[in-house]
């Protein structure tokens, strides 16, 4: 047989021992490490990946709740400026109101002592003016009565009212 | 760090080398001796008994030959171990020589086969000798566990990036897994299987590319020797029919087809038991062998036309049919693997 297809026994032999040996101990000391290293560190990977995937989805969440505290901020900024403004027109309405009737009513207060001193000025006057009468009234009864004949006819016209009654 | 294990690893060997390698003197001159182009390509493709270095030729014409010698273990009713230096170049012990480097019987008895392993060794010897193959091969053992061990303990230091050898071979021990074990075994069985498909892969294709080196400690013909991918092979059958469920039996004894196709069918499906690794073993021994073959041709063109201006035209050549070995020594060891495992996942799977 041409030796190149005549399979030597001795070879046969040996490698049949050494490919076993050579897979025992390969198996042994360097794929199941090998591929325990892979696969830890594929896990370690994985884990680190979706770990930094949770992280992203976190920071676009909290990014969220920011702009949409801040947008609420914004409203409520408005809301709080538009109250302001409304308060201080109404204050401002409202003191007005108040001043202009505390203008009216010192007006009327005014007029109405305006009117009790006029009264009471003519009053006073009534009373002068007839004190003075009755001054007058006097001056012109003394001097009347001075005279006898004008006595007499008074007594005479009391004399006659008491009799008539 | 690694890098410097291995190239001192490799320097040792070559001192070995050095020392034991012993010079022979070949008598015959080598005038009038006619180049023989299938001759050399034979002796370098096949096994031998002594691991040839180099020839060199003195002034009187005399070869001197330089190899290392191998141990010689025979069974011929008696144990027989020896180193082949006794043995060399004509000189004879124990009964008997080397001619052309092989073990041969000076009483003319033949070196049992493996058929005679079943019919009987009367009359023959078992040559058990630790050849230029073995000592390859077993070369290529020590450097696959030198290299994965070696990675394995990166591990323990580099848990977040492969560095050294660990960061060139992890992909590939990735691919295998991913892209040939699991895609045809089942995620479930990958894990199982994947020592023998990875273990595989790597000899084949750390043994092509040693093949491919001219000399010691490459240069042997491993993976394109049949004893060897006979052996790859019988692995890959024993796992296949070790292992198949009810299914891959089912399919082989009561196929799904009418009843009376039954006598066609179960003797081709029980022969496909068989043909299935012997491709498997004929491929892998062919394309590597060929290759071989392929590159020694060209160099021996130089050699035929006794012109070094054929170098011109065979080099280059010989340089593109290196470089198409360095492809078809990651291929065929790709396709080696790929194909157990999808004969193991014809044997194994779930079906539903």
């Amino acid at each position: 047989m041409n030796p190149l297809v005549n399979p030597g026994i001795g070879l046969i032999f040996w490698f049949s021992i050494a490919i076993i040996i050579l897979i025992v101990l390969l198996k042994k000391f360097a794929w199941k490490p090998i591929l325990k290293a892979i696969h830890q560190r594929n896990n370690a990977i994985d884990k680190a990946m979706s770990a930094a995937v949770d992280a992203r989805a976190e920071v676009d969440k909290m990014k969220a709740k920011n702009e949409q505290i801040i947008q609420q901020a914004k409203l409520e900024k408005e809301a709080i400026l538009k109250e302001a403004k409304l308060t201080s027109e109404k204050i401002v309405a409202a003191s007005k109101d108040k001043a202009t009737e505390e203008a009216n009513r010192i007006l009327a207060e005014a007029q109405k002592r305006i009117t009790q001193e006029r009264l009471a000025a003519v009053q006073d006057m009534k009373s002068q003016v007839a004190e003075h009468a009755v001054d007058i009234a006097e001056k012109i009864l003394k001097d009347s009565m001075q005279k006898p004949a004008v006595q007499d006819q008074y007594l005479s016209s009391l004399m006659n009212d008491i009799e008539l009654n | 760090m690694h890098s410097k294990y291995i190239i001192s690893f490799i320097i040792c060997l070559l001192m070995f080398t050095a020392v034991f390698a012993e010079k022979h003197t070949d008598n015959e001159a080598t005038e009038g001796k006619e180049f023989q182009p299938v001759d050399m390509i034979m002796s370098h493709i096949t096994d031998s008994n002594e691991w040839h270095l180099w020839t060199t030729t003195d002034e009187e014409g005399h070869e001197h030959h330089v190899s290392i010698p191998l141990p010689i273990i025979i069974w011929d009713g008696e144990f027989k171990a020896f180193l082949s230096s006794k043995i060399a170049h004509g000189h004879t012990h124990r009964g008997y020589t080397m001619v052309d480097g092989v073990l041969t019987a000076t009483d003319g008895t033949d070196k049992a086969t493996i058929v005679d392993l079943f019919s009987g060794l009367e009359g023959k010897y078992v040559d058990l000798s630790i050849t230029k193959n073995t000592t390859a091969m077993f070369i290529s053992i020590l450097l696959l566990l030198l290299i994965f061990i070696t990675m394995a303990k990166s591990y323990k230091k580099n848990k977040l990036k492969p560095r050294g050898i660990a960061a060139f071979l992890e992909p590939i021990v990735v691919f295998i897994r991913e892209e040939v074990a699991i895609p045809n075994i089942g995620e479930n069985k990958t894990d199982k299987y994947l020592p023998y498909l990875l273990t595989v892969f790597f000899f084949i294709w750390f043994n092509n590319l040693l093949g491919l080196l001219p000399t010691f400690p490459g240069g042997a013909n491993v993976t394109g020797n049949i004893a060897v991918t006979l052996v790859l092979a019988l692995c890959t059958m024993v796992i296949v029919n070790l292992n198949g469920n009810k299914h891959y039996w089912k399919e082989i004894f009561t196929p799904d087809v009418p009843i009376l196709m039954y006598p066609i069918m179960i003797p081709v499906e029980i022969i496909g038991i068989f043909t299935k690794p012997f491709a498997l073993m004929i491929r892998l021994f062919a394309n590597i062998t060929a290759g071989h073959i392929i590159v020694l041709s060209l160099i021996g063109m130089i050699f035929i036309f006794k012109s070094a201006f054929v170098s011109v035209g065979a080099i280059p050549m010989t340089l593109f049919v290196l470089l198409l070995e360095l492809l078809v020594a990651a291929l065929q060891a790709y396709i080696f693997t790929v194909l157990s495992a999808l004969f193991i996942g014809l044997a194994v799977k779930e079906h539903h």
